[in-house]
């Protein structure tokens, strides 16, 4: 943990004194506005969570009553279920296609630009609008793709009207929709891998695999890792995919946490028990993310900065 | 290829030792690669061809089957519709304002407290940057009422100040910043020092124009997130003229869902103009901009 | 050097203080009724009719109320210029806030303002939410307004029917809106469908067989493309239990403290839909995100059950093939009802100038100008008037003809609309998209239902 500091200990000494007052005073509007609208928030949460409350008559305090209910709720049981499944089908998606695509349009020497674009270009559009459009694309009778696959003498298949299957659709939408941003942290990485190294492995004769793997890899690590982590603090807060494209269905085979949060705390205007919940799913994230930065050591490589 | 060779010009400006050097590079068969990506991409650009198609098409054929990629009839009364139904200059007005004063002032508070974690040796600096850290943990529908109670004590709630001023603080953007400023070389910052510049003029002077690429990016990530925010918008704003686009696009589709799809999409289309015009010119400094150290410190 | 810095810092801090006070202040201001024209007069940009009534002396003009409506974006216009009539008449300013946006989302947004201590006088609510503002207290009664303009109230009374009526009171009988608009829900048929399959327009009292003989005659395919019958009511809650209602079941008992969504009245329903879509193929698989009204317009479906809001897109889209009739007797035709009033507020600063706003639009004068297509006035002479001149759909007196009588039974709206509301939407996803067995699902249904209507025994 060696900081970053100015050579030669007489400087050091004179501006150590003002380094406290001048740190805390560039931080101050962040930590003001982050008091006000990220602290104080969650801290009224947290109290509200030992409350029953509906915004509008007096808050009841309830004890622990919040967090018991939590134990009986099944359909919250369904909810942490549903959103383990998406990290596991999402987070390799988005970290390691996301890596692939980065790299093979980092190889490619034309036309990247316009690859760049594209791949990042519904990134930029309201999630809400294009969600609409995917509704009807994937209907399963009335659908674009599934005109296609009949027309090739195949039957209907159920994208959004299938337990199973309503997975992979929201796979696809998650990757057509979401992977621009990781693809961008992942090329941006790449091109910051200093030449020198993919020099040295062209001289000894390398294959693009091999130095994908011996080189481009242990170089991306501080890359991977941050997306790895991003991605698991955003895929336990979903909520978009399930709430414009299926509605948590059918049934509620794809209700997320961040889903019953919504219609608890906003729907049903339960605050109490959708602050307890969004406490719990805090705590689970922040549990998560202290293990994968104790763990970073073992293969995250900062050295060859 | 020539936005490319320039990226490679001020990128090895800045780090001195990095060159693009492609051509030695092991290829791989570049055909292929070329075939494949473009068929991505293709696929990729798919549902906007259908969004685009149809916003041309008669509401009465919205849904045709068989379907078409491509505009076959060009009925633009749809786009005159979406002015039509409610004040759309107005509601782009105000989302521009709305975004832009997110990201101008989300820039100053960025960088200052970017610059701070990266350069300034304070007492506490591990522990306020984990917290500012742990600030992305908490999922923002549980934040929403809280915020609202908020910001209904201040007294700002329908105004737009209660939509810019929750996004003004951005943990992620100030990670990004940081991670920046952390690879700006120590050589830059001594000399000014010996120049007896204080730390706001080294900042003001030399780490801010020195972070542009950064600061476009996390710019363009907060204006995205502004530009497109539904659920905030639809809890802190009342009053009808002071309505955002994607609040304007549910106008179109009405309440009961009773809009015509075709009329949607083209006030689709014509909200992602702005967006795209951003990330096009954009995007030369975006590729510049983050050195992903890790959370390394 | 260094100082100069400190002082830009402190001041750059100052600055972003003060203007949070400033802005804090202003809040405040028009936060406590005395300072209504400081106001007003910060939101000068946004007072388009700002000058419309300039004649002093009169004190109710410096009265600005705000009013809450919920529709699509069609219909802000029309309100605004009535709402200007309205100022023009009585000196009164009404600002009008327009959600367009889903019911659920719409009474979320009045919860938060009411709670978050915003203006808000009056508001149109609708059954859904009635239940949940009595619970809360929050609206204010209106018999008092009744007492005082007696013959306006009767006359308003004896025009509309007596089982919307009932709604608006609570357990001691105190009346807190009158009704505005409702909706039954009837079946919609694609007229040029029936012809293609040489049918009429059933008769009145049709039965469930007569029901899937037309659906089997329905269901064909064109050009490739199959054509289907029906669309079952998914996600829709009030026009699903409008079916239960025609098979004697619903969702809960009459006072809300028991689910009966697993009575076999009502699995024989859930079921039919479930056979509809699986084992006869009359029916899409239902899904979100694809609107069933769109699929009735371009003919991918022949019928499909609602209220009148569809109108309003067939009149958008010059769809004129098309008529209507009753839901299909499975066992009896009970026609469902779902209604809205314009609520006053306790928390209003000018109660009785609302209450004076409130009653004014559920008269016919406003009601008249303002409802178009989308809804039926709760007004049966006003309802006659309007829905026969418009024409369409045929038939269409079936949405008016017993409006002034009680026949109508409400749709279920407990206080906890919201939460049996997502259980039953669940429930019909569960059966009509993932198979799920129908008694098993229903019977969960109950039980999480029940758990929560246990807080009105």
């Amino acid at each position: 943990m060696k900081e970053k500091e100015m050579p030669g200990s007489r400087f050091m000494k004179k501006k150590k004194m003002h380094d406290n007052i001048s740190g805390y005073l560039f931080l101050a509007p962040a930590l003001i506005s982050f008091f006000l609208f990220i602290g104080l928030p969650v801290g009224l949460s947290a109290v509200l969570s030992f409350f029953k409350y509906n915004l509008i008559n007096p808050a009841k305090f309830v004890g622990l009553d919040n967090i018991r209910h939590m134990f009986s709720d099944k359909g919250l049981l369904v909810a942490f279920g549903n959103t383990f499944k998406f990290l596991l089908i999402l987070c390799p998606i988005h970290c390691g296609l996301g890596l692939i695509l980065a790299f093979l349009v980092y190889k490619a020497t034309r036309f990247q630009f316009f690859f760049r674009t594209v791949i990042y270009f519904p990134s930029i559009v309201t999630t809400a609008s294009v969600a609409i459009a995917w509704g009807y694309i994937f209907s399963t009778d009335t659908g674009v793709i599934n005109y296609f696959v009949r027309l090739f003498g195949g039957s209907n298949i159920p994208w959004l009207t299938d337990r199973t299957m309503v997975y992979v659709t929201i796979a696809l939408f998650s990757f057509w929709k979401f992977i621009g941003t990781t693809f961008l942290y992942y090329f941006i990485g790449l091109q910051n891998i200093p030449d020198v190294y993919y020099e040295a492995a062209s001289i000894d004769g390398a294959s693009t695999v091999k130095t994908f793997f011996h080189i481009t890899l242990p170089l991306l690590s501080p890359t991977i890792f941050f997306v790895l982590i991003t991605n698991i603090v955003s895929v336990f807060q979903i909520f978009d995919e399930p709430y414009l494209l299926t509605n948590g269905g059918p049934g509620s085979s794809t209700k997320t946490i961040a889903f019953e949060i919504y219609q608890t705390a906003f729907q049903e205007m339960n605050i109490g028990y959708g602050a307890t919940i969004s406490f719990v799913l805090f705590l689970i994230i922040l549990a998560i993310t202290v293990i994968q930065y104790i763990g970073q050591n073992k293969w995250v490589v900062y050295d060859y900065e | 290829m020539s936005k490319w060779e320039n990226n490679g010009e001020t990128k090895s400006s800045r780090e001195g030792k990095v060159k693009i050097r492609r051509k030695s590079r092991v290829k791989i068969p570049q055909m292929v690669l070329m075939i494949g990506l473009l068929l991505l991409c293709m696929l990729m650009l798919m549902p906007f061809a259908w969004i685009f198609s149809t916003s041309l098409r008669l509401p009465k054929e919205s849904f045709r089957l068989p379907p078409s990629f491509f505009p076959t009839s060009f009925h633009f009364e749809n786009y005159v519709a979406v002015f039509h139904a409610f004040p759309f200059a107005k509601v782009i007005f105000n989302s521009l304002k709305i975004a832009v004063t997110v990201v101008i002032a989300n820039l100053f508070i960025t960088t200052m407290a970017g610059y701070a974690f990266a350069r300034i040796p304070f007492k506490g600096r591990e522990v306020v940057f984990m917290i500012i850290l742990a600030g992305m943990m908490i999922p923002s529908q549980a934040k929403l009422i809280p915020t609202y109670i908020v910001m209904s004590k201040m007294g700002l709630v329908g105004t737009h100040m209660s939509l810019i001023l929750p996004a003004i603080i951005s943990p992620l953007n100030i990670f990004f910043v940081r991670q920046y400023m952390l690879t700006i070389p120590d050589s830059y910052e001594e000399a000014a020092y010996i120049d007896g510049a204080g730390r706001f003029r080294i900042y003001l002077r030399i780490f801010l124009p020195m972070s542009k690429s950064v600061i476009i990016m996390t710019s363009l990530l907060t204006f995205l997130a502004s530009w497109n925010d539904f659920l905030n918008p639809l809890i802190f704003l009342s009053k009808y003229d002071r309505m955002t686009l994607p609040l304007g696009l549910k106008v179109l589709s009405g309440a009961m869902g009773t809009g015509s799809v075709s009329v949607i999409l083209a006030g689709v289309m014509l909200s992602i103009i702005i967006p795209t015009i951003l990330y096009v010119f954009g995007q030369k400094y975006i590729l510049q901009s983050v050195v992903m150290s890790g959370l390394k410190s | 050097m260094k100082k100069k810095i400190l002082a830009l810092l402190m001041a750059a801090c100052m600055v972003m203080g003060l203007t949070g006070c400033q802005s804090g202040d202003s809040g405040n201001g028009g936060g406590n009724g005395a300072s209504e024209s400081s106001g007003a007069a910060a939101d000068a940009e946004t007072a388009e009719d700002k000058g419309s009534v300039e004649d002093a002396g009169n004190n109710k003009e410096d009265i600005t109320l705000t009013l809450a409506m919920c529709g699509d974006g069609t219909t802000k216009e029309a309100l605004d210029d009535l709402l200007k009539m309205y100022t023009e008449k009585t000196g009164i300013k009404v600002e009008s806030i327009f959600v367009a946006s889903s019911w659920g989302e719409y009474c979320t947004k009045i919860q938060t303002m009411i709670g978050g201590g915003d203006e808000l006088d009056c508001a149109i609510v609708a059954i859904e939410g009635i239940s949940k503002f009595l619970d809360m207290g929050v609206a204010a009664p209106i018999d008092d307004w009744i007492a005082a303009n007696q013959e306006i109230a009767d006359g308003i009374l004896a025009d509309t029917s007596p089982a919307f009526q009932e709604i608006f009171k609570d357990d001691s009988g105190n009346i807190y809106a009158f009704p505005f608009s409702f909706n039954n829900v009837v079946m919609h048929f694609n007229t040029a469908r029936l012809e293609e399959a040489n049918l009429e327009l059933p008769g009145e009292a049709w039965t469930k067989e007569e029901f899937l003989s037309y659906c089997e005659a329905l269901t064909t395919e064109k050009d490739g493309v199959k054509q289907y019958a029906i669309a079952v009511p998914y996600g829709e809650y009030f026009c699903a239990e409008a079916w239960l209602y025609n098979n004697g079941a619903s969702y809960m008992n009459e006072d809300f403290t028991e689910s009966t969504i697993n009575s076999p009245e009502s699995v024989e329903i859930f079921q039919l839909w479930q056979d509809l879509i699986y084992k006869y193929g009359y029916a899409p698989v239902p899904e979100e995100n694809v609107g069933a009204i769109d699929q009735i317009i371009s003919g991918q479906i022949a019928m499909g059950s609602w209220g009148r809001w569809p109108t309003a897109q067939y009149v958008a889209n010059d769809f004129e093939d098309v008529a209507v009739q009753y839901l299909p007797s499975f066992s009896q035709n009970q026609q469902i009802g779902g209604v809205d009033g314009i609520f006053t507020f306790n928390s209003s600063k000018h109660l009785e100038e609302a209450k004076e706003l409130a009653a004014w639009m559920s008269q016919a004068e406003f009601a008249g100008a303002y409802l178009s297509t989308g809804n039926i006035p709760a007004l049966h002479s006003l309802a006659e008037d309007k829905i026969s001149s418009l024409g369409i759909p045929e038939n269409c007196e079936l949405f008016y003809v017993d409006s002034n009588t009680d026949i109508y039974k409400p749709v279920s709206a407990p206080p906890q609309f919201t939460e049996c509301s997502n259980i039953v939407l669940t429930a019909i996803s569960e059966i009509c998209v993932n198979k799920a067995d129908v008694q098993a699902t229903l019977d969960a249904a109950a039980e999480e239902m029940n758990s929560i209507l246990a807080e009105n025994k």
